[in-house]
């Protein structure tokens, strides 16, 4: 059993591993939304700065989100042009950007997220937590009608539950802390832990693969197998029509949906539905993407490329809008085996590298910005700490390094893919910074799923290129919370800091622990920190509603969109 | 001629078997888990088992070779890993726009090509010759992602006349459809015409050197009757060759332009499910291909006989 293996074993691991104890992919770190675990509203353990700052530039700044909607005009259809197929919509199961895309347009979790990303109830009307911290008591909201016409009761929340445990990352780091889950009543869930969960409103909230309630009898129906096309049934403002493979997702207004009342913020409040269908087309090739764009054929971008973004940037009736960074560029090294495990040799690496070049060949000028943070700065956790080992630039400090730990010239495989061009870039600027400070570098370009089962085996590779996406809180970035992600960053410090950035119930001690673990980052140089990459949303610019008050680091939803005249 | 068809028939079943073979044990040797594609390498190695489990992939190699050579051969090819349903399926769905696509563009393509090359060797080394000949170089040259982004940028983008890509069902809006053919097929079909022209063009000016053209000539016949009388028949064979490879090799799929054009046909799925390892569409796919370059071959073939009345099969 290989070291990784026996990391995977979760009754030997520690608790900060249980809790996303698994090497998150590549493609759903790059893709994935947040995996939320900012601290809940009602718990009111973490004070908030606004998310979406805007970012200043020769492009339209957004307006901050929550604003009240201006009224609508109801109808039409808005067709959005996705990257690719996703396989099928079963978000328990898959973890994918466009399944999150498409699949919260039509249902919906216990809690969402807010304007400022405070956790907050969507499909719960609260939650009493005990003063021992081990029993949640969940209300639900009454009068929910799900797109079948059946009332969303506890026995569907506890039958959702029970299936997505299991089989989501989110769900096991619940299961880590569960002892049961049962019905009180109808509308009362009880969820009773073995030890004090302060992120369980974050984990049970609206992200990628995160619990979407959907009725008892199909969740027993579906039990482990992905959910079919007349399965796709849950309460959100939009319902399931129909999904032809490579060609088209198409929902439709759900006209019995009962929501909340509040004002519109974030992921949270009301949700009017305004436009009739909402339509998903895959559309891989970039290019025609961007021309689907221009010619009004589709009227938001899943994704755009810097390179094409000057391209729509001054075209009549498209918005380019840049938007808070959704994430940030690392390389990643190989701590458990080959020439990496030398945290000398790593530090040699983090010596040598400027991330400047880095950014303008992966993003472009005006696309990124530097930050030494291992939070993104729309957060709360966002720190300077150990800024000075931040983009070095020294390779003359980088050979030394080498020298000392006795490097000998051993070719270091560095993995890439030119599948994502942006990790590429990042891989051949990072290559040269290497060489420059006396590495032997040898580049391997593998299709994103050879790269992958490569990353699996430790023997087989020293450094590779990734980003890291936007997350609220630390505790659920997956490269902190575990072990056993792309590198296998562990030690007993980092391990320690984790539980406390868990564990402590005051944002003060738990701030100081995320201080603590960015200092470990830098030290023990597991990973270097590149670029903050800005989001960019491609629309056009009759679609309403949706900039300056919806959220895109977990992609946008459309039920406060509206079409206007063209 | 029937002997000959059959034998002809019986061919694709060593030809299938043999591309069978070969695709598979290329997929199975090719690095990339689809269970790891399908749920992320975030999912647990139990949910990966269990995936694989499901799929029949924990089975050994030749087992896995065994079990689906047998349903192959009933048209079974089992069920696609990404899209949820049986590959014979999803190749249905994708076989109308492809077919259509090709249909179009082989149309297209012979309509304007056949012409050019016949009016260019007759008039050889005139202005019109090389306004011809330069036009038909292009569409050889140019590649035809390029001309079709060129294409979409003015019909979709600057005119708005045009989508700028995608598909409808020609049964459920036939003017929309058009619609959505028309820049695909003057991308595809320019491409084919060029090489056709070119083609039509050299084996035509063979052919109008030859004796009995002088014959036809002395003979006071009129020029129109003589070139396509005459001359054009005797160039058809190898122009036929060509239209069938070309056909062939849009009915695989025209990948580049069903990307270019987000046309969900045969070359696109069969590129993407490289990408995603969806191994039963991929081998699926490619036998289809494989079948679809031999019948049309054979179709050529047999088209020979009545361009040729000197061509005779099965006559040994």
């Amino acid at each position: 059993m290989s070291q990784r293996d026996q990391r995977n074993e979760w009754g030997t691991i520690p608790m900060t591993e249980q809790l996303l104890g698994r090497r998150a992919s590549r493609r759903s770190i790059v893709r994935a939304g947040a995996v939320g675990a900012a601290g809940f509203v009602g718990a009111g353990t973490i004070s908030r700065t606004g998310a979406a700052a805007a970012i200043s530039g020769t492009l339209r700044s957004p307006k901050p989100l929550g604003q009240t909607a201006d009224e609508g005009i109801r109808g039409g259809r808005l067709r959005v042009a996705t990257t690719g197929q996703p396989a099928g919509l079963d978000g328990h199961l898959v973890g994918q950007r466009t399944i999150t895309l498409i699949g919260w347009n039509m249902f919906e979790a216990l809690f969402t997220f807010d304007a400022d990303y405070a956790t907050v109830p969507m499909l719960a009307e609260g939650i009493d937590v005990s003063e021992d911290g081990l029993t949640n008591r969940i209300t639900l909201r009454q009068g929910v009608p799900f797109h079948n016409g059946d009332e969303m009761q506890a026995a569907d929340v506890i039958a959702s539950f029970n299936r997505w445990a299991p089989v989501s990352s989110l769900g096991l780091a619940i299961n880590a802390f569960l002892d049961e889950i049962v019905e009180v009543d109808p509308y009362t869930v009880e969820i009773k832990l073995t030890s004090p969960l302060v992120a369980l409103p974050s984990l049970l909230a609206r992200q990628q693969q995160g619990l979407s309630i959907h009725p008892r009898s199909i969740m027993e129906a579906a039990a482990s197998e992905p959910m079919t096309d007349e399965q796709y049934i849950g309460t959100g403002p939009y319902q399931f029509v129909e999904r032809q493979a490579d060609r088209f997702t198409l929902l439709r207004r759900f006209e019995d949906y009962v929501g909340v009342e509040n004002d519109p913020s974030g992921y949270a409040g009301r949700k009017p539905a305004y436009l009739d269908e909402l339509e998903f087309i895959p559309v891989p090739e970039e290019a025609a993407r961007v021309a689907g764009l221009q010619s009004g054929e589709y009227n938001y971008l899943e994704e755009i490329i810097p390179d094409q973004i000057a391209v729509l940037q001054d075209y009549p009736g498209v918005t380019i809008e840049i938007l808070p960074p959704r994430s940030y560029g690392v390389v990643i090294m190989n701590t458990i085996a080959g020439p990496m495990s030398d945290q000398k040799i790593r530090q040699a690496v983090q010596a040598a590298i400027e991330v400047e070049s880095s950014g303008q060949a992966t993003h472009g000028e005006g696309y990124f910005e530097l930050g030494p943070g291992i939070m993104l700065p729309q957060t709360v956790w966002n720190s300077d700490v150990s800024a000075e080992l931040y983009n070095q630039n020294n390779p003359e400090k980088g050979r030394q390094l080498l020298e000392e730990a006795g490097y000998d010239g051993t070719p270091i495989r560095f993995l890439a893919t030119q599948e994502d061009l942006g990790d590429y870039n990042a891989a051949v600027v990072a290559q040269q910074q290497m060489e420059a400070a006396g590495f032997t570098v040898t580049l391997e370009v593998t299709d994103e799923a050879t790269l992958d089962e490569n990353l699996e085996d430790d023997e087989r590779w020293d450094v590779t290129t990734n980003a890291i996406v936007f997350r609220p809180d630390p505790v659920l970035i997956a490269p902190f919370a575990s072990c056993s992600w792309d590198g296998g960053w562990c030690s007993e410090e980092k391990v320690a800091a984790v539980e406390r950035l868990q564990t402590e119930p005051d944002f003060e001690a738990r701030y100081a622990a995320l201080e603590d673990l960015q200092r470990l980052w830098y030290e023990q140089a597991p990973m270097v920190k590149l670029v903050n990459n800005y989001g960019v949303a491609a629309l056009t610019s009759n679609v309403q509603g949706l900039l300056g008050r919806m959220h895109f680091e977990i992609e946008p939803e459309f039920a406060n969109a509206w079409l206007e005249e063209a | 001629m029937i002997a000959y068809i059959i034998r002809r028939l019986l061919l694709l079943i060593p030809v299938l078997l043999i591309v069978g073979m070969v695709v598979f044990t290329l997929m199975h040797l090719t690095p990339g888990d689809p269970a790891s594609v399908m749920l992320g390498r975030e999912a647990t190695q139990e949910q990966k088992d269990a995936l694989r489990e499901r799929l029949g992939l924990d089975e050994p190699i030749p087992v896995q070779f065994i079990n689906w050579f047998g349903s192959a051969l009933r048209l079974d090819f089992g069920d696609s890993l990404f899209i949820g349903k049986p590959v014979t399926q999803a190749l249905l769905d994708r076989a109308e726009p492809t077919g259509l696509l090709a249909l179009y563009s082989l149309t297209f393509a012979i309509v304007i090509a056949i012409p050019a090359g016949v009016i260019a060797a007759v008039r050889a080394n005139s202005l019109l010759d090389r306004l011809l000949m330069v036009v038909s170089i292009s569409g050889v040259a140019i590649p035809s992602f390029f001309f079709g982004i060129l294409l979409i940028l003015l019909f979709a983008v600057v005119l708005g006349w045009l989508p700028s890509g995608g598909y409808v069902d020609i049964g459920e809006n036939p003017i929309q459809h058009f619609k959505y053919m028309l820049l695909p097929t003057l991308t595809l079909g320019f491409s084919a015409a060029g090489l056709l022209a070119r083609l039509v063009r050299s084996t035509m000016l063979d052919v109008l050197n030859e004796d009995y053209v002088r014959t036809a000539y002395s003979k006071g016949l009129e020029e129109r009757h003589v070139v396509l009388a005459h001359a054009f028949r005797n160039a058809l064979i190898p122009v036929l060759t060509i239209v069938g490879v070309t056909f062939a090799g849009m009915l695989g799929g025209a990948v580049v332009i069903e990307t270019v054009f987000n046309i969900p046909g045969l070359g696109r799925l069969l590129v993407q499910s490289v990408t995603r390892r969806d191994i039963p569409v991929v081998q699926g796919a490619v036998m289809t291909v494989a079948a679809i370059e031999v019948l049309v071959m054979l179709l050529v073939d047999l088209l020979y006989v009545y361009v040729d009345p000197r061509i005779r099969y099965g006559a040994d």
